[in-house]
């Protein structure tokens, strides 16, 4: 995985939204649920355990966003 | 000239052909016939979570709308929300209505937003977006003044209201007076078609039809049973345009009942039908074209109100077609020309 995955990018991008449209790091549940689904994208067969990185990435990058 | 290319931006309702649908479709319609190359874009609102409110408002955020097969997009015409979170460089907001939970039916029982943290927050950010949204447009109109005072009030934004004619206007034909009062729009709560059911016992001479389906359907049949009024109540679920337009043409009058409508196309069906309306004092959009005594009958939103004003309705027939007419002259003036000029306008091409 490195800084060009299109899901990585993704994630970004979807961070900076969420941020851009006052989602805040403490809207945990919601940057899950945003995770979840970037998450869906590369593991569609696993859905009850998303990947840590993909949950730590997306809260961060909310944060980043705003 | 170089072809203008407009995209119009609306929600979808699965499966739903509301009010917003139709208008979007017809403004899309209505710019294409100026010569305008314009195409309907449109996202579904699917709420299952809150979440999924600001997750749509993010899709829209994330489209590139700039270009379209290869070619500029000059302006985004955005309708409701989310879809003015969308990025143009040459946006223009044609409001139909924000999220109103959040706002003016906050607190009512038309608000399932509590006041637990999550709602909170989604009120908040509803806020958020629409602030951001909205004050990226280049101009921002609202579908009526009571849609632009909302929008000034909860979120101190100015908007210019731009009215337009109703989704078939210049098929709407009139007809005598008929024997029946019609409501027509989606049976739940906010739409109170149980202030007119409520009315009929007080008025014995009258009949109701009921157009739509919706969460209240069987309460409102089973009510119609117990009040003793069955037999003088029809519900159709569902109608054609034509059935639509002979409905409206043999009614006896029109009754709009909702509370805090944003424009309502009902009363101006009515009008060009050459209908009177009975409708509230609470009605919002609707009260900027009904007049109490000239265009038809405004009264307080209780049953026993309703029950009078039918009453008169079916004593005075003469003073009743003579609303009808006012009101017809009122709406016959309502032409997609202006709204399509002063929003290509503002995207300046016009």
């Amino acid at each position: 995985m490195n800084a060009n995955d299109p899901l990585r990018r993704l994630a970004q991008e979807r961070g900076r939204i969420l941020g851009e449209l006052g989602v805040k790091p403490e809207d945990a549940r919601w940057a899950r649920a945003e995770a979840d689904a970037l998450a869906s994208l590369v593991t569609p067969a696993f859905p009850l355990r998303l990947p840590a990185w993909v949950a730590r990435l997306a809260r961060r990058l909310a944060r980043i966003g705003r | 000239m170089k072809a203008r290319r407009v995209l119009v931006l609306g929600v979808q309702t699965p499966f739903s052909r509301g009010g917003a649908e139709r208008h979007v479709r017809r403004l899309t319609e209505e710019l294409v016939a100026r010569g305008v190359e314009a195409d309907l874009v449109t996202l579904p609102l699917v709420e299952k979570q809150r979440f999924d409110l600001i997750r749509s408002a993010a899709a829209w955020r994330s489209l590139d709308l700039s270009e379209a097969g290869g070619q500029p997009v000059d302006a985004v015409i955005a309708t409701r929300f989310p879809t003015y979170a969308a990025r143009h460089p040459n946006k223009v907001v044609w409001l139909i209505h924000q999220y109103r939970q959040a706002y003016d039916q906050y607190g009512t029982p038309y608000s399932d937003l509590t006041a637990s943290p999550e709602d909170r927050r989604t009120r908040e950010v509803v806020a958020e977006i629409d602030r951001v949204g909205l004050t990226e447009a280049r101009r921002i109109f609202a579908n009526s003044q009571t849609v632009a005072a909302r929008l000034l009030r909860f979120n101190g934004i100015r908007s210019e209201a731009l009215y337009h004619p109703p989704p078939l206007a210049g098929r709407y034909r009139g007809g005598k007076l008929g024997d029946t009062v019609l409501w027509i729009g989606r049976l739940e709560s906010w739409k109170r078609p149980g202030l007119l059911l409520e009315a009929l016992p007080h008025a014995p001479e009258a009949r109701a039809v009921f157009v739509g389906g919706g969460p209240d359907a069987e309460r409102l049949r089973r009510r119609a049973g117990e009040l003793g009024v069955a037999g003088r109540v029809t519900f159709r679920e569902s109608v054609d345009d034509e059935t639509l337009l002979s409905l409206y043409a043999d009614a006896r009058l029109v009754a709009v009942t909702a509370s805090g409508e944003d424009l309502g196309y009902v009363p101006l069906e009515a009008f060009l039908s050459g209908k009177a309306v009975l409708t509230t004092e609470d009605a919002g959009g609707p009260l900027e074209f009904v007049r109490d005594g000239e265009t038809g009958l405004v009264v307080a939103p209780r049953p026993e109100a309703l029950g009078v004003a039918l009453r008169l309705a079916w004593s005075r027939p003469e003073a009743l077609a003579a609303m009808g007419d006012a009101g017809r002259r009122r709406a016959a003036a309502l032409s997609w020309d202006e709204p399509v000029a002063k929003l290509l306008g503002a995207a300046g091409l016009a």
